[in-house]
């Protein structure tokens, strides 16, 4: 579960291998802009912020969060600590055990929350129109998925999001193109709604199983939240 | 009723008073036909205002991804939407009715052509629409209502139904 920047544009081509392995200068990207000569001559901490030893502790903290994959009881504590600082790809989705349970993806650095166990609170419902504009977003990829021979109707790709989790799990029973459709495209599993009956039967096993499929790396369930990172 | 914006012979039929209230555009088929719309209501199709908006949208606008009778249908809604004086009460009417006189394969169509054009009111409706009939419905009925082979052999239909069999307890079964 090492951590991957891949996908934010840190690094300029430029940069040399040594000035890669500082967790500063990967964290914050403040390499970004300046050459190699002038990063030499700065001062490496010039206003006393500490800042090496404070990602070094995050990144601490993070391979901690490895280790302590299922059980998360440190997790809460350390959750409180320091979010600010947490790289923008460690989020966390809400699950509410009772009457409804309901997935909630926050954006990164929307954090700072209590982990309650607030079970049985119904707090909100699926927003329809967020899962409408990622797909609206990702229109092209999601019409080439669909794209197959003879088969399911294009538009059924796009109305896919608009299904709750049960059906899901039966439309991806219809066929080859319907299954990989279903299970390869993550936006469909970022919203994970279910609904009454379900929710006596799934498992927090099912639960973590299924949120992957939003391609991203489950760290543990505690008090109706799952914790993961993104996988990008 | 919805009003018909299409004549037998497939050309463009737009109410007399909106031609001359505004301008109007040529939206263009894959097949060929040609429908002439308001700007004011083309201008509900999020794609389409681009187009007019970075100017390239002088004289005809081709859709090569939208057959006429699809077409038909989205600029019928748009008519609809465009309309001054319709209230929200409407419009709703007009979508309920509008919509519950599609097959599904029409709605399919209709869905492509809402998020090619990004018209976001009717491709969010049409999608609602085709995906309440699927609620709780066994897989042979999707299959069965929009058409679609299975290609997996019996044993990997059975492996995938075993991995997720707590969720299958209460579906309708097929017959339904």
């Amino acid at each position: 579960m090492a951590l991957n920047y891949s996908h934010r544009p840190v690094f300029p081509a430029h940069i040399s291998e040594e000035n890669l392995v500082s967790p500063v200068r990967i964290v914050n990207g403040s390499s970004e802009s300046t050459s190699k000569d002038i990063v030499d001559l700065l001062p490496s901490d010039p206003f006393g912020m500490d800042i090496k030893t404070t990602f070094t502790a995050i990144t601490g903290w993070l391979e901690d969060l490895e280790v302590d994959c299922g059980g998360t009881s440190q997790l809460n504590e350390k959750m409180n600590v320091g979010m600010q600082s947490v790289p923008s790809n460690l989020q966390y989705g809400k699950y509410i055990y009772g009457g409804t349970v309901w997935g909630e993806r926050l954006a990164p650095y929307d954090i700072g929350f209590q982990p309650s166990c607030n079970m049985g609170e119904i707090v909100g419902f699926r927003n329809e129109s967020d899962s409408c504009d990622s797909e609206l977003q990702s229109g092209k990829k999601v019409e080439g998925a669909a794209n197959f021979e003879g088969v399911p109707h294009e538009a059924l790709a796009f109305a896919l999001s608009y299904l709750g989790v049960k059906d899901l799990l039966s439309v991806e029973r219809v066929c080859k193109s319907l299954l990989s459709t279903v299970r390869g495209d993550p936006l469909l599993w970022m919203t994970i709604h279910i609904d009454q009956p379900l929710n006596e039967r799934i498992t927090d096993d099912v639960l973590v199983q299924l949120a992957s499929r939003a391609q991203v790396c489950v760290i543990g369930i505690k008090c109706g939240y799952v914790f993961f990172e993104l996988m990008k | 009723m919805a009003p018909k914006n299409k004549n037998p012979n497939g050309e463009n039929v737009v109410p007399e008073v909106q031609q001359k209230k505004t301008q109007a555009l040529i939206l263009k088929s894959s097949d060929g036909e040609e429908f002439s719309i308001s700007k004011s209501a083309a201008g509900l199709s999020v794609a389409i205002k681009n187009m007019m908006e970075d100017d390239c949208a002088g004289g005809v606008i081709p859709l090569p991804l939208v057959d006429g009778g699809t077409l038909a249908r989205v600029i019928t809604y748009l008519n609809k939407h465009a309309e001054d004086g319709a209230s929200d009460e409407d419009k709703r009417k007009f979508d309920e009715e509008f919509l519950s006189g599609m097959e599904v394969d029409v709605l399919c169509d209709v869905a492509l052509a809402g998020n090619y054009l990004d018209i976001r009111g009717l491709f969010h409706d049409v999608c609602q629409r085709i995906v309440n009939g699927m609620k709780n419905k066994s897989v042979e009925w999707v299959r069965k209502t929009f058409r679609i082979e299975s290609d997996f052999t019996a044993e990997e239909e059975e492996q995938i139904k075993k991995e997720y069999a707590w969720a299958w307890e209460g579906v309708d079964s097929d017959a339904d």
